[in-house]
């Protein structure tokens, strides 16, 4: 896959191959913390530590929470609706895909919480998500490489955000 | 009767006025770059006072980003809670 920047205010992924464009279209479902309630937890995390303030944490959830479930909603539905321009070439069955530049904080939103919600829904520990590359005989294999892939497609995208 | 009342107000005024501090926990799955970005935009730190939060974070398993009122506080925590950050607010002393 190459990245290019054009004078659009936009970016371009060109020679998708058919694996690389699963591992896009699987972004908004890896993102959906549904099913796991440890995914749940981390995305939605408590706001303090303190013991006392019990009455605080019970006013987050009931107001705070349902809020920044819409915010991350709102970025995953930007990734879902670039998705849907994704073209695939017949011949060569390589993609094409255009994001505007002002989609890329709901991109590197919805690959961070990807990430988030995958590492607590398959249980990975910190030296999993270290071992490079993954053992091609462990069966998560291909999870270790859509984790990796998504922490690079991230990387790329903050770099293209931050003008650099 | 009035000023005892007054005095009492005063009183737990000052309690809420304790300063709190804004924690931002060590997470292994947040990019060390993301982490930095993120402090860059919410607290408009320069980037080599980020990554220095950011290297507390990654080294010592948190850093105090800010500290002051208790409102400013919570709406700095769920800004970071926004960008899936794990910060917390406590008091400061």
């Amino acid at each position: 896959m190459e990245i290019t920047r054009t004078e659009e205010q936009a970016i371009l992924l060109t020679q998708i191959d058919p694996v690389v464009a699963e591992l896009l279209r699987r972004v908004p479902g890896s993102a959906d913390p549904s099913g796991s309630d440890a995914a749940k937890r981390r995305i939605f995390s408590k706001p303090t530590d303190d013991i006392e303030e019990e009455e605080f944490t019970n006013d987050w959830q009931e107001y705070v929470e349902p809020e920044l479930a819409k915010l991350f909603q709102s970025a995953v539905e930007v990734v879902g609706g670039d998705l849907k321009k994704l073209r695939v070439d017949a011949i060569s069955g390589e993609g094409t895909l255009t994001i505007a530049n002002d989609h890329l904080e709901a991109w590197i939103h919805s690959l961070n919480q990807a990430r988030l919600v995958l590492t607590e829904r398959h249980k990975l520990l910190e030296e999993d998500l270290e071992r490079t590359p993954p053992l091609a005989a462990d069966p998560r294999s291909f999870l270790f490489t859509q984790l990796r892939f998504y922490a690079d497609l991230q990387g790329v995208f903050l770099h293209v955000l931050e003008g650099r | 009767m009035t000023e005892t009342v007054v005095e009492k107000e005063t009183k737990s005024s000052s309690a809420i006025d304790v300063p709190w501090n804004v924690v931002v926990h060590n997470d292994p799955v947040n990019l060390t770059t993301y982490v930095t970005h993120v402090f860059q935009k919410v607290f408009g730190f320069t980037r080599v006072k980020a990554q220095k939060h950011m290297l507390e974070v990654h080294h010592l398993g948190r850093s105090i980003v800010w500290t002051g009122n208790r409102e400013h506080a919570e709406a700095y925590v769920e800004q970071l809670h926004g960008y899936l950050l794990l910060a917390t607010l406590e008091k400061s002393v």
